[in-house]
């Protein structure tokens, strides 16, 4: 992991500006991303942090149009290859997905089909993409089970996801994701579910397999210890929104809008038994049409009136940190 | 006929009884799984960072196929399925091995042996034409049971096709396709099978291509279901974040889940088919004479019920076994594929 300056310069592999997508409920409009943009460059990992519900996974799924059905991507542009990937038509989708985005999912024990065996999972893959024979589908299929490090992988590749942990299933997603070499690899909350211990050794793979293959990681989380040490630029979303941006170091450093700063006080401390963990007070507000100004502002201790009539810009504070919050104008 | 009608007319109410249970032990068996693989993984735990992980298995066998071995090994143990599944082989072995087992002929007339009685020359004694009834109901298995099978294989590829997809595609599709299933579910099945054999012309094949024409409603339905609970599992996301296309994922992923539920729709299903059969051949409107069916050889038989009961009684009972056998099959599958029997 090394997060030299001349990579903030790489070439831009994706390039999403003013992404909106809502949910058109039976009265309402429900936005679930009102106007997310960023660059994902060549070898970088972009992380998108922030609490349950406010657009992470969804801007994930946007970008693969897999958003579920009563929501839909209304506007924007997502770049890749020098065609916008939102206006693909949807027949031509199948293309995109597994061979130029590659996705892997929160739960390891319900993203595998119980019922077919590993390597057929994978192979389907080639089979899909790279019109492969049924042989050199299971030949590829055994190469990457080694390559994230299964071992006796020619034996592993006849077994059932019951019959593996939950560590070597996420291990098995990562090769499905991987197994057509995409240029752009989106984890969604990829070690949630797993043990703090197998945490370690999944974010790890990923990044040795990130070095190895060249490819762009977005990673989706509101683990701030998984962002602490993965992260090259760190976009703090709320509600729908980017409210702030800032690379590794600086975020840690210094929060400027004031729920990075609330994200960032809840995380716990070990041994330190008097302080009462922070949480933040109140809800994520309901992302429904009547929500005029900042998103944030019941939560927010430094609330003013301006802050519930207007929607602040996001602005550079300081150089490489942009933050949407009235407190710095 | 109204009576016959109404006896062999597959039991609507009881299908969807069955189906609705059936559903039930599904999701319950996929969790029952799940937690097993959760139990498993705690006790396993996982080891080593990048350098090859320790492989997990679960214990010293190293059962691949865990869900159909299990049940498997419970079906074998339950003396009812053995007997039900011996009983299906001998039928199976008899409709195959016809011509070994006995020196006559299905049409083979003797005029002379005329309602001969039940003997060592003729075990079940002979028709009004002399013909041995034995050898007819031996070569009658034959249509009875590719009836089961092919009629079946029919109304299951419909079924299982038209039900996926209006489970996978939802909206318009689905509405569509589950206005066809309740059409096909409410046709009265005398008139539809009459209208095709008037269509199509009489005989075995067309016999079969009408059941299985109209059995494969309740398959449909099933499936729709099924599919509607496994398209938002997380699996079927992730294929199609991989880029497989909506038949793909059909066939690849959500039919080899329903499996389990099909082959015990399929076992339940057969007898009913084998009952149609016999209906549409009691009529006339199936197989026919010189052909033996069991359903043909009782229609034949009304005429000398009085005299002769032997000649309705032995396809009858040849009816009665073949449908209680596959029926007890049926049941001991499903049992053997609860989850809550799952050790």
């Amino acid at each position: 992991m090394n997060h030299d300056p001349e990579k903030s310069s790489g070439e831009i592999v994706l390039s999403v500006r003013d992404l909106k997508t809502y949910f058109y409920l039976d009265n309402t409009v429900l936005k679930a991303i009102d106007g997310i943009s960023f660059d994902l460059r060549k070898g970088q990992t972009l992380c998108l942090v922030g609490e349950s519900g406010c657009g992470k996974s969804m801007t994930a799924l946007s970008l693969l149009g897999l958003v579920p059905a009563p929501g839909k991507v209304v506007a924007g542009s997502a770049i890749m290859k020098g065609r916008d990937i939102l206006k693909e038509k949807k027949k031509n989708l199948w293309q995109l997905r597994g061979k130029d985005i590659g996705m892997i999912f929160q739960e390891p024990m319900t993203s595998l089909n119980p019922v077919l065996k590993i390597g057929y999972q994978i192979s389907e893959v080639y089979r899909i993409h790279g019109g492969l024979s049924k042989d050199e589908a299971r030949e590829k299929a055994i190469e990457m089970l080694r390559l994230v490090h299964i071992p006796e992988p020619e034996q592993r590749y006849n077994d059932y996801p019951h019959q593996l942990s939950g560590g070597m299933r996420q291990r098995v997603m990562i090769a499905m994701a991987l197994a057509c070499d995409p240029e752009v690899l989106i984890c969604d909350e990829p070690t949630t579910a797993l043990d703090v211990t197998v945490q370690a050794q999944i974010m790890r793979l990923i990044v040795e397999l990130q070095q190895k293959m060249g490819m762009s990681v977005l990673l989706i989380t509101h683990d701030m210890g998984v962002v602490s040490e993965m992260a090259d630029e760190i976009f703090v979303i709320y509600a729908g929104r980017v409210v702030e941006t800032s690379d590794r170091e600086g975020m840690f450093l210094k929060q400027y809008h004031p729920y990075s700063e609330a994200l960032i006080r809840s995380i716990p401390v070990i041994g330190d038994k008097d302080k009462e963990l922070y949480s933040i007070p109140g809800m994520v507000v309901k992302l429904t049409d009547a929500v005029r100004g900042c998103a944030f502002c019941d939560r927010c201790p430094y609330a003013q009136d301006r802050c519930r009539e207007e929607v602040p810009e996001l602005k550079e504070v300081a150089p490489g940190r942009k933050v949407a919050c009235y407190r710095y104008e | 006929m109204n009576a016959f009608q109404s006896i062999f007319r597959r039991g609507d109410g009881m299908a969807a009884e069955q189906a609705e249970r059936l559903a039930a032990e599904q999701s319950d068996r996929q969790a029952a799984a799940q937690n097993a693989g959760e139990a498993a993984n705690k006790a396993t735990g996982s080891t080593g960072a990048n350098e090859p992980c320790q492989p997990e298995t679960k214990g010293p066998d190293k059962s691949t196929e865990g869900f159909y071995r299990d049940a498997f090994r419970r079906l074998r143990r339950n003396p009812f399925a053995i007997v039900a599944f011996i009983i299906i082989l001998c039928l199976v072995l008899a409709a195959i091995f016809a011509p070994l087992l006995t020196p006559y002929g299905y049409a083979e007339q003797s005029l002379k042996d005329k309602w001969a009685p039940c003997s060592g020359t003729h075990f079940f004694g002979t028709d009004n034409l002399g013909r041995d009834i034995f050898t007819r109901i031996l070569y009658g298995a034959r249509v009875s049971l590719s009836v089961g099978l092919i009629a079946e294989m029919i109304a299951t590829t419909i079924g299982v096709l038209m039900g996926a997809t209006a489970g996978y595609y939802g909206g318009k599709i689905d509405v569509i396709i589950s206005r066809i299933i309740e059409v096909f579910a409410s046709f009265p099945f005398m008139l539809f099978a009459i209208t095709m054999t008037c269509v199509l012309g009489t005989g075995v094949i067309n016999c079969f291509i009408a059941i299985g024409l109209i059995g494969w409603t309740g398959m449909a339905r099933l499936i729709r279901g099924e599919v509607l609970r496994l398209k938002n599992m997380e699996f079927v996301e992730a294929a199609k974040a991989n880029g497989s296309s909506g038949f793909r994922i059909i066939t690849k992923q959500l039919v080899p889940n329903c499996l389990p539920t099909i082959i015990v729709i399929l076992t339940m299903d057969i007898p009913g088919d084998i009952l149609l059969e016999s209906t549409l051949s009691f009529l006339g409107l199936g197989v026919q004479p010189p052909t033996p069916s069991w359903g043909e050889m009782i229609s034949a038989a009304q005429l000398y019920l009085r005299q002769h009961p032997g000649y309705s009684i032995f396809p009858g009972l040849a009816i009665f076994i073949t449908i209680l056998a596959f029926n007890i099959l049926g049941d001991c599958l499903r049992d053997a594929m609860d989850p809550k029997l799952r050790r």
